[in-house]
């Protein structure tokens, strides 16, 4: 039987970490019988998400920015931009707050294999923990990650720290009024060219972000003669259970909170057929215009 | 299979109301049918081949229940507590609409809390109800075997008046029930009577070539998205049709405050409500309302669906119609897609 009721869980710390995100930590309350599976490293998987309750306010989902620590601490970004999140954002550390998990299905395991991470805005936060599991398995994934101006380049910390690990490129899309170093070129499929030229092909192909990015990365790489089922991306959709019941997050006859929020692209296309659920957008994307409209929950 | 005879409906009911809250269709003034709880010596009539204005849904997935409670430092689950029930009289198509819900909440801790302790009683229908269609999805007129614990079905009527009922034990559960009840064993002629009369019936049901129709419309995604869209002005978002369908499932959550707890509740939602999908950010995927009745539509009938639930998820008790304001029920919507 599934256990509707969250754990207690407190907030350990936040920073501010993009315009209105803010990088949380939380631990469970209580861990006497040991790490509930919410926050137990041997229980959660990247791309996973949980639900997050702040009474009085709601539940809403969240992607684990980072996997649990053996102290069963875990990392969510989380942008300030409804009624939840807005009473999310005047707590302080040693607040409690409510959750389980985890939910959906996580990246797939592509350790051993090339793999170009591109990520819009927010989308960073969904494939982060993937990046991290990556480097700790030996792959040296490739990060392109692009926000539409520089205060919208999340989780510092995690990219300063990739900088030294891997190779990260970075790109924004106000390119004229930024302080950094970016890539030149401000066209998706100019970037990707210049990537894909300096790094040569890719196995695997994982993208978060805006939808409209998303398809429209989908559509270029394959395009460009990347298979479809080796190209990947987690979708957004509102949640009230995580666990299959409450109906809100259909696409076609699937449950994106049970059969997703990871999807192959080529899998994702039978449904995009049965219910046109990722619309092409009307004009050719500009990667970062969109970028950062997005935030998981 | 155990078969008794039975004279009086009522009979079974009282004996049932011994050890169970029963929970039967009574009509009102109005001419209305609601489930209310009859007690051991009641004196209601049992009226066959009614249609309740609602069906048995709430009584296991309750139109507004809380889910746990906050007190500020934990929380707690608050399952529903009662003890067993019988839910009495229900139709093929109301207990094919349990079955499917049984399978989409079984790991649902509020629905079974429920679910397992409510016993079954089904009745064969001997008419078709009006704008009911049971016999097009297969979920009537006669209740089967796997989706009852005990059925009723009438003996042959002489002169119209009608000479008693056949008690058939589905379940191991129903037959526990009604053991220690004086009951006669039937004869086997039993089964060769209810055959002949669920032929009877099934050829009263009037035409259904539109729903055929627009099931294989449906499926071959043949109604353009233009129509859709057009049919949707109809509909006036009251969600009635999703209150009132035996298989809507959907549900949102919300807090309330109660003294210095924090209840979470959860309460019927309907994917035909323009904010269901909406997203914080304001992003909404289900933002136009032609897409929003496809949904319905979609989910009531695609053959995706009945991969993945056994069946269609409409049993063609022909609620939506009855009270739809805007004429988009399913009869309605059928007939219009399936000329398109």
């Amino acid at each position: 039987m599934l256990d509707l009721t969250p754990q207690s869980i407190r907030l350990v710390e936040r920073y501010e970490d993009g315009t209105d995100i803010d990088h949380f930590t939380f631990e469970p309350v209580d861990k006497s019988k040991g790490l509930p599976e919410f926050a137990d490293p041997a229980k959660v998987e990247p791309g996973q998400f949980f639900m997050l309750s702040i009474p009085g306010y709601g539940e809403a989902a969240f992607t684990y920015a980072g996997m649990p620590d053996d102290q069963g601490r875990f990392i969510a970004l989380i942008r300030r931009i409804g009624s939840l999140t807005e009473a999310l954002f005047q707590m302080k550390a040693g607040d409690t707050l409510g959750a389980r998990g985890p939910f959906g299905k996580g990246w797939p395991d592509l350790n051993g294999n090339k793999v170009l991470v591109i990520a819009g805005g927010c989308g960073l936060a969904p494939v982060a923990a993937k990046i991290d599991a990556l480097i700790a398995a030996g792959s040296d994934p490739v990060v392109y990650f692009s926000a539409r101006n520089e205060a919208m380049l999340v989780m510092r910390e995690e990219r300063s720290r990739w900088h030294k690990q891997c190779k990260v490129y970075e790109a924004v899309d106000d390119i004229d009024s930024a302080k950094g170093s970016y890539m030149h070129g401000r066209k998706l499929p100019d970037n990707l060219k210049q990537i894909e030229a300096e790094q040569g092909k890719f196995d695997h192909i994982i993208t978060c972000g805006p939808e409209g990015m998303m398809e429209a990365v989908c559509r270029i790489v394959t395009e460009a003669g990347h298979p479809a089922d080796h190209l990947w991306l987690s979708l957004e959709r509102r949640m009230h259970c995580g666990v299959g019941l409450c109906g809100h997050c259909y696409v076609a006859n699937h449950l994106v909170c049970e059969d997703g929020p990871t999807y192959r692209w080529d899998q994702l296309g039978e449904l995009v057929v049965k219910e046109r659920a990722i619309k092409p957008p009307a004009e050719q994307v500009d990667m970062a215009v969109n970028a950062g409209s997005c935030c998981r929950g | 299979m155990n078969v008794y005879e039975l004279d009086r409906i009522e009979h079974l009911r009282d004996w049932l109301a011994l050890s169970h809250q029963v929970y039967q269709a009574v009509e009102n003034d109005l001419g209305n049918c609601n489930w209310q709880p009859i007690e051991h010596g009641e004196v209601v009539k049992f009226k066959p081949n009614v249609r309740p204005l609602v069906s048995p849904k709430s009584l296991f997935f309750s139109e507004q229940e809380n889910m746990f409670v906050f007190d500020g430092e934990k929380f707690r689950e608050t399952l529903p507590e009662h003890g067993p029930r019988v839910i009495f009289g229900v139709s093929a198509c109301d207990l094919t609409a349990i079955s499917y819900q049984d399978k989409h909440f079984r790991k649902d801790p509020y629905y079974q809390a429920r679910r397992q302790q409510t016993l079954l009683v089904g009745i064969d229908c001997t008419k078709p109800c009006d704008g009911g269609f049971c016999r097009s999805v297969d979920a009537g007129p006669h209740v089967k075997d796997e989706i009852a614990d005990l059925i009723l079905t009438p003996m042959p009527s002489i002169g119209g008046e009608n000479t008693g009922w056949w008690l058939i034990c589905s379940s191991d559960a129903g037959r526990a029930a009604v053991s220690g009840m004086d009951l006669r064993r039937a004869d086997s002629s039993w089964s060769s009577w209810r055959e002949m009369n669920r032929r009877h019936t099934e050829a009263e049901f009037k035409s259904d070539v539109h729903i055929i129709n627009g099931i294989q419309r449906i499926n071959a995604r043949a109604v353009p998205d233009e129509l859709w869209e057009r049919l949707a002005h109809q509909c006036i978002s009251c969600s009635g049709c999703s209150q009132l369908c035996p298989t809507c499932s959907c549900y949102a959550t919300r807090d309330v405050a109660e003294d210095t707890n924090m209840v979470r509740q959860r309460v019927w939602d309907s994917c035909l409500m323009v904010g269901f999908q909406k997203e914080a950010s304001g992003a909404n995927p289900a933002a136009e309302a032609g897409r929003r009745m496809y949904r319905y539509w979609y989910h009531k009938f695609s053959e995706d669906y009945v991969a993945q639930m056994g069946r269609y998820g409409c049993v063609g008790c022909g609620r939506c119609e009855s009270t739809c304001p805007g004429s988009v029920g399913v009869h309605s919507i059928m007939e219009k897609i399936s000329n398109a």
